[in-house]
């Protein structure tokens, strides 16, 4: 992966996959605006990360009204109300995660998306959607580590650093947070023995 | 020969990572400086940058 970075601090993630990759757009801020003319992968992923923030933005809305309508004046008078809220937050859930399993299971961009959009949703479970927690520290325990796509992700530091941010942020006793801290410790420390041997080698 | 091979070796990787580019344009970035930033695990090396001109096109190789 590469990040292309213009003058005003604007961001893009970026492919390099193809040989000669071409991209036609106004500003890296609209993404609605970046086309990639052959790149089925670029253009996959703009459009996951697009129609991810509109979900997550539309799903925030949701749960503030979720919260709001736990109330019993409205338990009593708008039931059907809070049971449809309910199933559109689900539904935004599993949209997210269907878009994620239908890229093509052959390419680097099934690998990266669900790395990616853990990386920039485990602030946003802290901020505003507690519930996932559980669900973000399990995804992270299960990334095997040692996979030669991380080399050239640019994901490391940012998934290792979200995942300890998560942790001491969840709002635990410290020893409880030193307690889950020390879970994925020893695999992380042979991965970093793996990445000194593969240093040394060169 | 072993002098021979990794000279074929560093060769091959050059033309390979050359063959790798981007060209475009961006408008609303007009005149602006852009660069191209890969990884290595946790380091950060810049691949590429160039300036876009008054249209916004740009060449990063």
């Amino acid at each position: 992966m590469t990040i292309l970075k213009t003058q005003d601090n604007s961001t893009a993630i970026l492919v390099l996959g193809e040989e000669k990759l071409s991209l036609k757009g106004t500003h890296l801020k609209q993404p609605d605006s970046l086309i990639f003319k052959n790149s089925t992968e670029n253009n996959s992923f703009v459009k996951i990360a697009k129609n991810t923030s509109l979900n997550n933005n539309a799903s925030s809305a949701w749960r503030y009204l979720d919260k709001l309508y736990s109330a019993p004046y409205f338990k009593e008078h708008s039931p059907k109300v809070i049971s449809s809220i309910k199933k559109e937050i689900q539904s935004i859930a599993v949209r997210n995660a269907t878009a994620l399993q239908n890229l093509p299971k052959d390419s680097y961009m099934h690998w990266y998306a669900p790395m990616q959009t853990l990386v920039s949703q485990m602030p946003n479970t802290i901020r505003n959607d507690r519930e996932r927690l559980p669900k973000d520290i399990a995804q992270f325990r299960a990334i095997d580590f040692t996979n030669a796509n991380f080399k050239t992700s640019g994901l490391l530091q940012e998934l290792i650093e979200g995942h300890y941010f998560l942790l001491e942020n969840m709002g635990q006793p410290l020893d409880s947070v030193y307690a889950q801290m020390n879970i994925r410790q020893p695999l992380l420390i042979n991965f970093h023995h793996h990445l000194l041997s593969i240093k040394f080698l060169i | 020969m072993k002098k021979l091979l990794v000279a074929l070796i560093t060769l091959s990787t050059a033309l390979a990572a050359n063959a790798q580019s981007l060209k475009g344009q961006l408008k609303n970035h007009a005149g602006q400086t852009i660069s191209l930033t890969g990884f290595q695990y946790y380091n950060t090396n810049i691949l590429a940058n160039s300036t876009l001109d008054s249209l916004g096109f740009f060449s990063l190789s």
